[in-house]
C-alpha cells in the first residue's frame, strides 16, 4: 500500500501526536483528577516526535498523500521549532495545572491537537489541507485560551473567536477565486495555471485574502485587536503558546505560500511590506502606555511579527534567512520572558508597578527577566540585538530605495526601547513592592534553559545564522522543485484501487 | 438534466406549498368574519396571559445541539464513503474505520464527563 | 428546458440575496435568525438545481437543520436581556459600510474582469469541448465524486477532521459543560 509507506517513512511525527491526543483522551475519560503520569507521558511523546522529526531524510523533497503533504528541510525545520515550543509551553503550563488539577488530560490534549494542526499546516501542499490544518489550530486555541472559567477570559475567547471566523472567512474567499480559475486546490497546480494564464491580477487579489486572514495568526493587522486581551485573560502558558507556537505555524505556511504559490506576483510583496509598517507601529505605539507586563507582550508580539514580515516582503534569500534566524531568536526570548512572567504572576498579573525593587530581592530572577527583556528590546550581547542587526542588513543589501523603509523599522525599534526599559527600570527601583513567587522543578527547568540560550546565542550567534542560511537556501527554488508533478486533480484523477 | 435531476422533487415542493398556501386563501376568502374583543384575546377562556410570549431556556440545550452538529457532521462524511465503499477497497474501509472510532471515543468521553445527561 | 433551469436558478438567487439582506437589516433578531434560514435553505436548494447533490444536502442538514437550532437556542438564552432593536442606527456607519462595500466590490470587478474573458482559456478548458467540461463541472459536487476525494486525495484532512471534531467535543464538554460539583 502506498500511503502505508508514506505513513511510516514521513509521518511518524504525526502520528505520534494523533495517538497522543488520543491517549489523552481517553485518560481524560478514565479519570477527572490529575492523572501523576501524565506529565511524563506527554513529554515522552512529545520528545519520540521531535526524534522522529530529527531522523526524517531532509535532503531530498519527498511528498506523502499523493502530494497533499510536503517534507523537505524547511517544513521539517519548522515542525521541529513548533515541537520544541510545545514542550516548552508543557513544562511552562506546570503553574497553570498544579493550581488548577482538573481536566489535566483535556489541557494536554488540546495542545497536543493544536500542535498536529500547526505540523501539517507548515506542510501542506493543498488548499483543502492547510485549510483543515489552520482549523484544528484553531479551534483547539479557541478552547485553550478560554480555560479559565471567568467572566473576562470568556470575554476575551469570544472576542478571539469571531475575528478567527472573519480571518477564515477572508482565506476561504480568496482560496475560492484561486479555484475559480485555476480549477484545482494544489499547490503546484495553481502555480504552474498562475505562470501560464492571463491570472495575474486574480493571484494578485486572492493572495492579499489569504496572506491577511493567515495574518491572524501572527496577530499583525487587519487581525491584531484579540491579541492585548487574551494574552492578558488566558492561561499565561496558552499565551505563550499562542505567541510562539501558533506564530511560528503562522509563518511556516506565509513563507511558502509566498515562495511556492504566489512566487513573482510583486503586488504581494508590496502588500506583505504594508501590513509589517503599519502592525510594527501599530504594536508600538499602543505598547507606549501599558502598565500592565502581560498585554505589553502583546504589543511586542505584534510588533516582531511585524518585523519578521518586514524582511519577507524583500524576497530575498537572504531576507528569508533573517527571517528564519528572527523567527528561532523570537521563539527562545518569548520563552524566556513568559517563563519570567510565569514565576512572578500571582493571579492578578504583573504590572510594572509589581515588579518594583526585585532586582534587589530576587537579582537572579531580574537577570533572567532583564535578559530577556533587554533582548527583545534589541541591545547588544543579548540575541535579540544580533536578529535586529541580520534584519537590517537584509533591508540594507536590497537597495538604497529601501532606505526609508529601513529608516521606518529603526525608529519603531528605537520607540520600542522605551517599554522594554519601562518594566527594565521598574525592577531597579528603589521603592520595593510586595511580590510572590512561584517556584517549580519543571518552571525552572524552562527558565533556566532559554534563559541560557538567549546568552549563548547572543555570544555564539553564527552557527545558528549558517544554519538559517542552509534552511533559507532549501527553501527558496522551491519552486523548481514542483515541476516534477505535472497535470491537474480533473485531468488525471488518481485511479481507484479496484478489488 | 433538468433541474440537476431533481425537478421531480422541485415540482413537489413547489406543489405542496401551493397546496398549502391556497388553503389558507380560500379559507380566508371564503370564511365569515365576525371579530369581536374575546375572540382577538390569546385564550376565549381561562387566565389572561401575562409578560411577554418569549421565554429563556436552559444553557443545557445547548450542550445537545453542539452534539448534535458533531455527530450530524460525522454522519455527512460516512455517507459518500458508503456510495462507493465497494469500489474503493480495504484502506478507505481502514480510513472510515478510524474515523468512526475518533469520534466513539468522542461520544465515549461525552458519556462519561455527563454531557448528555439531564440535569436541572 | 434550459430557460425553466435558469428561471429556477435565478429565482433561487434571488431569495438568497433577499434573505440574507433582510437578515442584516430585520429590526428584530427572531426576524433576522428566520431569514438567515431562508439563506440557508435556499443555498442548498441552489446546490441540488445544479446537480450536486451531496453538497446541497450537507447545506441543509447542517445548515438548514444543526447551525439553525444553535440559532435558535442562542436566541432563547439571551432572551429579555438583548437589545429590542437591531436596526443600524449611526448613519455615517451605514453610509462607510456602504462605501466599503462599493470599494471592494470595485476591486473585485477590476481584478476578476480580464479572467471572464470569453477568449481567455477557462479553468476547466483541458476538458475539449464546451459540453464535456460543462458535464465534468457537473460531476464534482455528487456524493461520488466526493467520495473519491475525500477517500483517496484528501486522506490526511480527513482523519485530522476527526480530530478536530473530537477536540471540539471535548472542548465543548470543558467549556460549557459545568462540572459535577455544580449540579
Amino acid at each position: 500500500m502506498e500511503f502505508a509507506a508514506d505513513i511510516k517513512n514521513l509521518m511518524m511525527p504525526e502520528i505520534i501526536l494523533f495517538v497522543g491526543a488520543l491517549l489523552l483522551c481517553f485518560i481524560g475519560i478514565l479519570t477527572d483528577k490529575a492523572y501523576k503520569r501524565v506529565f511524563s507521558i506527554v513529554v515522552l511523546m512529545l520528545g519520540l516526535s521531535f526524534l522522529m522529526c530529527l531522523q526524517l531524510d531532509t535532503d531530498t523533497v519527498s511528498m506523502a498523500f499523493g502530494g497533499s503533504f510536503l517534507i523537505s528541510k524547511f517544513t521539517v525545520f519548522f515542525k521541529e521549532l513548533i515541537l520544541a515550543g510545545t514542550i516548552s509551553t508543557i513544562f511552562l503550563s506546570d503553574k497553570y495545572i498544579k493550581q488548577n488539577q482538573k481536566s489535566v488530560a483535556e489541557f494536554y490534549m488540546l495542545l497536543f491537537v493544536a500542535a498536529l494542526g500547526g505540523m501539517i499546516l507548515v506542510s501542506s501542499r493543498d488548499f483543502i489541507t492547510m485549510f483543515v490544518a489552520l482549523e484544528t489550530l484553531s479551534i483547539s486555541s479557541y478552547i485553550l485560551s478560554g480555560f479559565i472559567k471567568e467572566k473576562n477570559s470568556q470575554e476575551a475567547t469570544l472576542k478571539y473567536l469571531v475575528t478567527g471566523c472573519v480571518a477564515s472567512a477572508v482565506i476561504l474567499y480568496g482560496v475560492s477565486l484561486l479555484y475559480g480559475m485555476s480549477g484545482s486546490l494544489r499547490f503546484d497546480v495553481i502555480f504552474a495555471a498562475i505562470k501560464s494564464a492571463s491570472m495575474f491580477n486574480i493571484a494578485a487579489l486572492s493572495g492579499t485574502l489569504v496572506i491577511s486572514g493567515l495574518c491572524f495568526k501572527l496577530a499583525t493587522i487587519p487581525f491584531y485587536n484579540w491579541a492585548p486581551d487574551v494574552y492578558e485573560k488566558s492561561p499565561l502558558a496558552v499565551s505563550a503558546f499562542l505567541s510562539t507556537v501558533s506564530k511560528v505555524a503562522g509563518f511556516g505556511i506565509i513563507i511558502r505560500l509566498v515562495s511556492e504559490l504566489f512566487n513573482g506576483i510583486w503586488i504581494l510583496y508590496l502588500v506583505l511590506g504594508l501590513i509589517a509598517l503599519v502592525s510594527m507601529a501599530i504594536g508600538n505605539l499602543l505598547g507606549l502606555c501599558e502598565e500592565n507586563v502581560k498585554r505589553l507582550m502583546a504589543y511586542s508580539s505584534i510588533a516582531h511579527a511585524g518585523y519578521i514580515l518586514a524582511v519577507l516582503a524583500l524576497g530575498s534569500t537572504l531576507s528569508l534567512s533573517s527571517a528564519v534566524f528572527y523567527i528561532i531568536t523570537y521563539l527562545l526570548m518569548n520563552f524566556a520572558a513568559w517563563s519570567c512572567l510565569e514565576v512572578l504572576d500571582n493571579g492578578d498579573g504583573v504590572t510594572t508597578e509589581s515588579l518594583k525593587g526585585l532586582a534587589y530581592k530576587r537579582p537572579v530572577l531580574a537577570f533572567c527577566m532583564v535578559s530577556a527583556f533587554a533582548s527583545l528590546a534589541g541591545l547588544p550581547i543579548f540575541v535579540g540585538f544580533f536578529s535586529k542587526f541580520y534584519l537590517f542588513q537584509a533591508i540594507v543589501f536590497a537597495g538604497f530605495l529601501l532606505y526609508p523603509f529601513l529608516c521606518f523599522v529603526l525608529l519603531n525599534s528605537l520607540i520600542a526601547l522605551y517599554y522594554y526599559f519601562k518594566v527594565i527600570r521598574a525592577m531597579f527601583d528603589e521603592q520595593e513592592s510586595e511580590q510572590t513567587v512561584f517556584w517549580s522543578k519543571r518552571l525552572a527547568v524552562v527558565l533556566v534553559f532559554s534563559t541560557v540560550m538567549v546568552l549563548l546565542t547572543g555570544i555564539f550567534s553564527s552557527p545558528v545564522i549558517t544554519y538559517s542560511q542552509q534552511i533559507a537556501q532549501s527553501q527558496m527554488p522551491a519552486v523548481i522543485q514542483y515541476e516534477a508533478i505535472k497535470g491537474t486533480y480533473f485531468d488525471n484523477p488518481r485511479p481507484i484501487s479496484v478489488r | 438534466m433538468f433541474l440537476g435531476g431533481f425537478g421531480a422533487f422541485f415540482a413537489f415542493a413547489v406543489f405542496s406549498v401551493m397546496f398549502a398556501v391556497a388553503a389558507l386563501v380560500v379559507s380566508f376568502i371564503l370564511a365569515p368574519k365576525a371579530p369581536s374583543e374575546n375572540k382577538k384575546s390569546t385564550y376565549e377562556c381561562g387566565m389572561q396571559p401575562k409578560g411577554e410570549g418569549q421565554i429563556n431556556f436552559s444553557v443545557k440545550y445547548y450542550m445537545f445541539a453542539i452534539l448534535f452538529i458533531i455527530f450530524e457532521i460525522e454522519a455527512l462524511f460516512l455517507f459518500p464513503w458508503a456510495v462507493i465503499f465497494k469500489k474503493l477497497g480495504l484502506f478507505a474501509l481502514i480510513e472510515a474505520f478510524i474515523f468512526v472510532f475518533v469520534l466513539l471515543l468522542g461520544l465515549v468521553y461525552a458519556c462519561q464527563k455527563d454531557l448528555l445527561e439531564w440535569r436541572r | 428546458m434550459e430557460f425553466l433551469n435558469s428561471a429556477v436558478f435565478l429565482i433561487f438567487a434571488a431569495m438568497i440575496i433577499f434573505s440574507s439582506v433582510f437578515a442584516v437589516f430585520a429590526h428584530k433578531i427572531e426576524y433576522s435568525v428566520l431569514s438567515a434560514v431562508v439563506c440557508f435553505l435556499s443555498v442548498g436548494a441552489l446546490f441540488l438545481t445544479l446537480s450536486a447533490d451531496f453538497i446541497g444536502a450537507s447545506q441543509i442538514m447542517i445548515y438548514g437543520v444543526g447551525v439553525s437550532i444553535l440559532l435558535a437556542f442562542a436566541i432563547m438564552f439571551t432572551g429579555k436581556d438583548s437589545p429590542k432593536s437591531l436596526y443600524l442606527t449611526n448613519p455615517l456607519r451605514v453610509f462607510l459600510g456602504f462605501v466599503l462595500v462599493l470599494t471592494f466590490l470595485s476591486v473585485l470587478i477590476f481584478f476578476i474582469s480580464p479572467v471572464l474573458d470569453p477568449k481567455s482559456d477557462g479553468a476547466f478548458s483541458s476538458y475539449g469541448s464546451f459540453a464535456a467540461q460543462i458535464e465534468s463541472i457537473r460531476q464534482i459536487g455528487t456524493a461520488k465524486f466526493i467520495g473519491r476525494r475525500i477517500f483517496c486525495d484528501y486522506v490526511l484532512p480527513f482523519e485530522l477532521l476527526s480530530l478536530l471534531l473530537l477536540a471540539g467535543i471535548v472542548g465543548v464538554g470543558y467549556l460549557a459543560g459545568g462540572s459535577k460539583k455544580d449540579v
